[in-house]
């Protein structure tokens, strides 16, 4: 077997600048968050203090809760409704399943800021008071498409006949989808929800021009506080956000590799 | 009572834009082992479906049981099907495989328990029951896929190219195994293949098939010795073929005129004196002689080539006129022809077959 060999150093040295350059900054936030100073310029010593203030912020508490409420319900709706996609694009023939199919994509390209002027435009038109109703409303259009594709990607990679062979032994349609056809693609459906859920839990630009008054979310409070400077309570939050993130895409990552997690 | 399994009457299938059974006719038995033999893309799996309830005839009829079933979906049909890829749950415990139809019927605990043991028993896979079915070979994985249909008794258990996908060595064995279970059962098997000899070995009648038609229905022997078509002549074993005219018909024998003389074959209905035909010719039926069997069919011609094959030698015989005839000749003993040899081709009178042209 060919030894291999590392590349010449100059490429060695510019990968290394490239994540310097990614992740410097993250982890001086992460630093800063544990630093003993009102100020973000000099290092003064190690503490948790900024995390206990977080804690009795009651404000910031709101707003996390309404984070975590418009994700769960998003999160939801967006994967029973994604996964109903999925299986209608990849299992049964109707007039214009192509063009349906590759409309479930298109929200994943367009510009967030478009896709939010776009709801806030049709919610006034439509006559929707804006709310936390209408938040979760929004997030579930931008994340259903997700769910539609991790979804059909499993579908498509079921092997075999299995349908067939479960009505062949007399399990009706509904029998068939949830003792052969779910378990199969359960895999698929989690992870579809878990990236509905980090996207929505993340979200800004969409979520700041559907959010009604009371529907202040995390990421929408943070940038509010930023306006008295990024202080170390930002930086607090900043950095339990990016742990859970990080949570959430490594199992997200776990299930997509492999396909044995859940699916034997 | 209803004599047939299996009912298909001028069924034909047609998808978008191709056509892929032509209006056809199959009375499958209760209780024999049927085969659809066929090249692919002949339409036999198609018709398997079409039993199965995976598709619906676009006109036709299909009767399981004497009873029309037209618009009554998989779910609901007394057959049981063994896939190719074999289609085993992966999710599931060979036992809950094999009970997986049984539950769907909402058949006792102790019944499903009694049931599943004795059709793993038969499959010579009691010890596995609990195992999952990716821990299995192949040909085990086949037989959890055979269980798990038989196990239902259904009237009629479809086997698409069930050993298409095992080893030579693998694909014997599960042929017997095959053969052993249906005799003992009794259950009407119908087994789609595209291989000759597990149809000729395994079948009690075969159908030929050939673009979306059925060439020819009968016994193994029969379809190899009195073909119907020539299609059926090649695609099962090999045959050598001359063109005739039919002379004269008489006591069920049939005088043939060629261009390097004249023959005796058994008559084949439907073909009048005048008619144009050919004399389809089996190689191992064929004798090589130094002189012209009296009382035989006879043809004289010089040994082209001689394949040495081990127990039988291969000889490629020029007539005459151009033609050349494939003879097959069992090595039993030492004497045998050299290329350039004059030879004599000897048949009997029963050796040959007429197929219309």
């Amino acid at each position: 077997m060919r030894e291999e060999k590392p590349g010449p150093l100059w490429l060695r040295l510019y990968a290394l600048t490239v994540y310097l350059f990614l992740y410097t900054p993250i982890v001086v936030l992460v630093l800063f968050s544990f630093n003993d100073s009102r100020r973000n310029s000099s290092w003064e010593g190690f503490t948790t203090r900024w995390y206990v203030t977080l804690w009795h912020n009651e404000l910031l508490m709101r707003a996390l809760l309404n984070s975590l409420k418009v994700a769960c319900l998003a999160t939801f709706l967006s994967t029973v409704l994604g996964t109903m996609a999925a299986l209608a694009l990849s299992r049964y023939p109707f007039r214009g399943r192509e063009a349906v199919g590759a409309l479930a994509y298109l929200p994943m390209m367009v510009p967030e800021i478009v896709m939010g002027i776009a709801l806030l435009t049709f919610f006034i038109k439509v006559g929707i008071q804006l709310s936390i109703v209408t938040v979760i409303l929004a997030h579930v259009a931008f994340s259903v498409g997700y769910v539609t594709v991790t979804v059909r990607t499993r579908l498509a990679g079921m092997k075999g006949n299995l349908e067939e062979a479960a009505a062949d032994l007399g399990a009706t349609p509904w029998q068939t989808f949830w003792l052969v056809t779910f378990p199969r693609i359960l895999p698929g459906i989690m992870s579809g929800a878990l990236l509905a859920f980090t996207l929505s839990f993340d979200d800004f630009v969409i979520t700041f021009f559907t959010a009604g008054i009371g529907a202040t979310t995390l990421p929408l409070k943070i940038y509010s506080m930023l306006k008295f400077g990024v202080t170390p309570e930002v930086n607090a939050i900043s950095t339990i956000m990016l742990g859970f993130t990080i949570g959430l895409l490594a199992l997200w990552s776990r299930l997509e590799s492999d396909p044995k997690s859940l699916g034997r | 009572m209803d004599p047939y399994a299996v009912e298909l009457l001028r069924v034909s299938k047609t998808y978008k834009t191709y056509q892929a059974l032509f209006g056809i006719d199959l009375q499958i038995r209760k209780g024999e082992f049927f085969s659809l033999l066929g090249p692919s893309g002949c339409g036999k799996t198609t018709t398997l479906r079409l039993v199965a309830g995976f598709e619906e005839p676009t006109s036709g009829e299909v009767r399981i049981d004497g009873q029309a079933v037209a618009g009554l979906p998989a779910y609901q049909r007394n057959v049981n099907t063994v896939f190719q890829s074999y289609s085993l749950f992966p999710h599931l415990s060979i036992f809950e495989n094999v009970a997986f139809g049984l539950r769907r019927r909402k058949v006792s605990e102790s019944e499903i328990r009694r049931r599943v043991d004795e059709a793993l028993a038969m499959v010579h896979l009691s010890d596995k029951s609990k195992g999952r079915t990716h821990e299995l070979s192949g040909g085990q994985q086949q037989r959890v896929a055979l269980a798990r249909a038989l196990v239902n008794q259904p009237a009629v258990l479809l086997l698409d190219e069930p050993m298409a996908a095992l080893d030579s060595k693998l694909r014997k064995e599960m042929r017997s195994e095959l053969k052993r279970l249906q005799k003992s059962l009794g259950i009407t098997f119908v087994l789609v293949t595209h291989d000759q000899e597990e149809a000729l070995t395994l079948s009690d009648r075969l159908a030929v098939m050939n673009a979306g038609r059925v060439e020819q229905v009968c016994q193994p022997r029969e379809v190899y010795e009195r073909p119907a078509t020539r299609f059926v002549a090649e695609f099962i074993g090999t045959a050598n073929f001359l063109p005739v005219k039919v002379a004269e018909i008489s006591n069920g024998r049939t005088r043939v005129n060629s261009e390097d003389g004249q023959f005796w074959v058994i008559s084949r209905p439907g073909l009048q004196v005048g008619d144009a035909a050919e004399l389809s010719l089996r190689p191992e039926r064929l004798r090589l002689g130094k002189t012209a069997d009296p009382d035989h069919n006879s043809l004289e011609g010089t040994v082209a080539e001689a394949i040495f094959m081990g127990p039988i030698t291969r000889y490629i015989v020029n007539l005459s006129n151009g033609y050349q005839l494939l003879t097959e000749r069992q090595n039993l003993e030492e004497s045998s022809f050299q290329a350039g040899d004059p030879v004599c081709v000897n048949w009997d009178v029963d050796s040959g077959a007429l197929l219309p042209r």
